[in-house]
């Protein structure tokens, strides 16, 4: 699996654009080290992020099935899924090939990033 | 002149308890051993609790010391409870440690908090009758009523000390140094660190400029967030602790493998947390749940192939030359050159490694052993049906990898059929196959079919070790086998390896199909013979393995992703409870087990399975019908539908007839909801299902299963 070069990642990372800016100078004189505990921030706070937005999505829908206003089937929970994904994907880079998008989307669903506590 | 505490200690004692204690200093002959119930509690507590808020009011401007003082309050307050010395007066000063409780008392999660279980901590509210409205109405930290007694510094105070905390349960890969590692500094009385980006945050928490809401997945995301960012501009200024400081003494190729840009995530989950490295060290965890991941491919644009990687961390590092070494079963002074011819022999197609390792794992073979034999053995082994013919010919062993063979390969191959002469004749020596043979009888005694040359099952000889332990004992290691399978299982699982699930998951699906067929057959076989006694019997162990094998595999599925291949499983189990729930030995048997089985297994369920968005699934009618059970409690829904239930059970509104409109008004409405949620239901229900409910009844239930 190919990853997302640094550079990219930062720029999808919901910091703010200060710190992505201070980031991306310092970025070529930065060890190996460093750029692992970077990039491991980066993940954690794109994950957290995504999942949020999607366990608040589900949650919603859940509730609205709860309480008789809707009913959805399994794919509409999919769908909202990506959706909510879609538009994580509009923030990198269109040049990001096929195979990346779907690293970003299995990093996204890894073991390594937490859940959103309950 | 008081300090500020003591005015706070007189000013926040309930005056019931202070008319106690006046009566308890001043009446004559009411001496300290002859206090009883609430009396001693209250005074023993009394003097806990003034301890406790000290410790808050003296060290609440430094960061670290709240955590700290409510770990130890929250020991010393484990403690009283242990000791009983706990009561509804106490409740007041202590409501911001009940804040906190009703999160750690998460049961979804298997955090502990200073090494107590949420089932302790539930334990400890049931005890205290927290989960009752009535006696809590009031105790609730920040409502108006707490106002009267606390300070409007000390509220804010504590809002704000609840919120760091509440932050600092947070997953441990929040915290640069861990919320484990904190917890034990604070066990230990020392003074523990957030880390510089920690202290960032509870800074800015106490500051007011970040308000922590536990229960809003936004809040949590944007708090670590936060966090994320300050432990990074922590890293760009140099400030950071030092960060994987191993890291910079691993030889460069290693390092070059774990740079952000490769995708060798072996060597990056090894070389990011400094416990995975020791565990490595000191041999911990077991080699292969790291080698499979050095065995995973790499992409095509990496120029390192898996074997020129594994030979060069080979030759550079010295933990990963032993580990491999130890794996591939040579001897320690083999050169570079007997590694890699012993790997090329071992993987000579190393995409389908993992699932050799696994299959070699669960079933304690000997990782030379061909993959197809370790196959069929486990086929075998996880069959009870022994009527197919054993697929392994004594051709395909392999008479280099039986030599160094070990009594648990042989009772293993013996299991696969083979006989003992077959196994001597490829080389295996005679104690390993007479302590197979030994192995193979407590394993699995009923299993006597031997293979001759061509694969042809053959009447198995009678084997004269059969006599030496009693069945009783048999019995007892034959479990311990199974359990022990059972457990490398779930072990494996844990490692979250695609491929190591699929294998188990296939192997699995066999295993449950063709016993469930088995079952169905022979219960569909006599729908006419219910009055027969074996059929009865037989009625009954398939309730019984339905019930259990319920909850067996939502355990073993812990992805959803593999549900699909359990389809038409999950059609007969639906149609084999339909017959069940027909049958009058079963109406019998579940009406008998629903009492403590489903009792049991609700409570496994949602302990171990039901998170708060299942929960949130259910109908607020099924949650006040379960909570009225007694099949879980107040402190376990989600907060959004907590008063609604609370209302409902306190005004008793669980009937016969609500329970009737309910199924009848709602069958539509949940038609989308989780296969699993529908069946708990209905075990929870079934006593009263059996008992009670009329036919019509009994048809919209069955009507909510299909």
């Amino acid at each position: 699996m190919n990853s997302i070069p640094l550079s990219n990642l930062i720029k999808i990372t919901p910091f703010n654009k200060a710190v992505k800016d201070k980031i991306l100078k310092q970025l070529p004189s930065l060890s190996e080290a460093q750029k692992i505990a970077i990039t491991n921030s980066c993940w954690r706070s794109i994950s957290i992020t995504y999942q949020a937005h999607v366990k608040e999505k589900m949650d919603q829908m859940l509730e609205e099935m709860t309480s008789g206003k809707a009913v959805y089937e399994k794919q509409d929970f999919i769908s909202a899924e990506n959706e909510i994904f879609n538009k994580l994907l509009v923030k990198i880079d269109e040049t990001q090939s096929q195979e990346q998008v779907q690293a970003l989307k299995d990093k996204l669903k890894s073991s390594q990033s937490p859940p959103p506590t309950q | 002149m008081p300090t500020r505490h003591q005015l706070l200690a007189k000013e926040q004692r309930p005056p019931a308890e202070a008319k106690r204690e006046h009566v308890i200093k001043t009446s004559p002959g009411i001496g300290k051993e002859k206090l009883t119930g609430p009396q001693k509690i209250a005074k023993r507590n009394h003097n806990f609790i003034k301890d406790f808020l000290q410790v808050i009011e003296k060290d609440h401007d430094q960061a670290e010391i709240p955590l700290h003082a409510t770990v130890t309050g929250w020991f010393a307050l484990s403690q009283d409870l242990e000791n009983g010395d706990f009561d509804e007066n106490s409740l007041a000063n202590t409501s911001r440690l009940l804040s906190l409780l009703s999160v750690v008392s998460d049961p979804s999660t298997s955090r502990q908090i200073c090494g107590y279980t949420p089932k302790q901590i539930e334990k400890f509210i049931k005890t205290t009758h927290l989960d009752e409205p009535k006696r809590t109405k009031g105790y609730s930290p920040f409502k108006e009523k707490d106002s009267d007694k606390l300070t409007k510094h000390t509220q804010e105070q504590f809002k704000k000390e609840r919120q760091i905390f509440l932050a600092s349960l947070l997953p441990e890969s929040y915290f640069a140094f861990g919320q484990k590692f904190n917890l034990q500094r604070a066990i230990e009385g020392k003074p523990f660190r957030w880390g510089a980006w920690g202290s960032t945050v509870s800074r800015a928490i106490k500051e007011g400029k970040f308000e922590f809401k536990p229960d809003s997945p936004q809040s949590i995301a944007e708090f670590a967030v936060k966090a994320e960012q300050a432990h990074v501009l922590q890293i760009l200024e140099g400030k950071a602790e030092e960060f994987i400081p191993h890291l910079e003494k691993a030889p460069d190729d290693l390092k070059k493998a774990a740079s952000p840009d490769n995708s060798s995530r072996a060597i990056l989950d090894i070389f990011s947390k400094k416990d995975n490295f020791d565990d490595w060290i000191n041999n911990k965890k077991k080699p292969f749940s790291y080698f499979n991941r050095l065995l995973l491919p790499n992409s095509s644009e990496n120029p390192i192939t898996n074997q020129d990687w594994i030979m060069s961390a080979t030759d550079n590092h010295p933990f990963f030359r032993k580990k491999l070494i130890s794996h591939l079963n040579l001897g320690k002074d083999s050169s570079s050159e007997q590694i890699k011819q012993k790997l090329e022999s071992n993987y000579p197609n190393l995409q389908t490694a993992l699932q050799q390792e696994f299959l070699t794992m669960i079933t304690h073979c000997s990782p030379n052993m061909r993959a197809d034999i370790v196959i069929t053995a486990i086929e075998q082994k996880l069959s009870s049906i022994e009527t197919t013919a054993p697929l392994i010919t004594l051709e395909n062993l392999n008479s280099d990898s039986l030599q160094d063979a070990k009594p648990k390969h042989a009772a293993t191959l013996l299991l696969a059929g083979f006989s003992k002469k077959d196994l001597r004749t490829k080389g295996m020596s005679d104690e390993a196959i007479k302590k197979g043979v030994k192995r193979f009888i407590l394993t699995d005694e009923n299993k006597k079919i031997v293979c001759d040359a061509n694969g042809k099952p053959q009447p198995k000889e009678i084997v004269e070790d059969n006599d030496f332990k009693t069945e009783v004992e048999k019995k007892e290691e034959t479990d311990q086998y199974k359990t022990q399978i059972k457990l490398d299982v779930e072990k494996s699982l844990r490692n979250d390896n695609e491929e190591v699930k699929k294998a188990y998951f296939r192997l699995a699906k066999q295993r449950h199909e063709k016993l469930f067929r088995e079952r169905f057959k022979q219960l569909t076989a006599t729908p006419q013979d219910w009055d027969n006694q074996k059929a009865q019997e037989n009625a009954i162990i398939y309730a019984d393995n339905e019930l259990n094998r319920m909850w067996d595999k939502e355990h073993n599925e812990p992805d959803n992703t593999y549900n699909s291949q359990y389809g038409n499983y999950n059609n007969l189990l639906i149609e084999a409870k339909k017959l069940a729930l027909e049958s009058q030995p079963i109406k019998d048997k579940i009406k008998e087990l629903s009492k403590e089985k489903a009792e049991k297994a609700v409570d496994k369920y949602k302990r171990e399975h039901m998170s708060q968005s299942q929960l949130a699934k259910l109908n607020t009618f099924n949650l006040a019908t379960l909570v009225q059970q007694k099949k879980i409690t107040l402190t376990n829904l989600p907060s959004t539908v907590k008063k609604d239930v609370k209302e409902i059970v306190a005004n008793n509104k669980v009937d016969q007839v609500k329970l009737d409109q309910y199924i009848t008004t709602n069958t539509n409405r949940i038609s989308g909801l989780d296969l699993s949620i529908l069946l708990l239901m209905i075990e929870s229900l079934s006593q009263s299902l059996i008992n009670n409910l009329s036919e019509t009844e009994q048809q919209n239930i069955r009507k909510m299963v299909t």
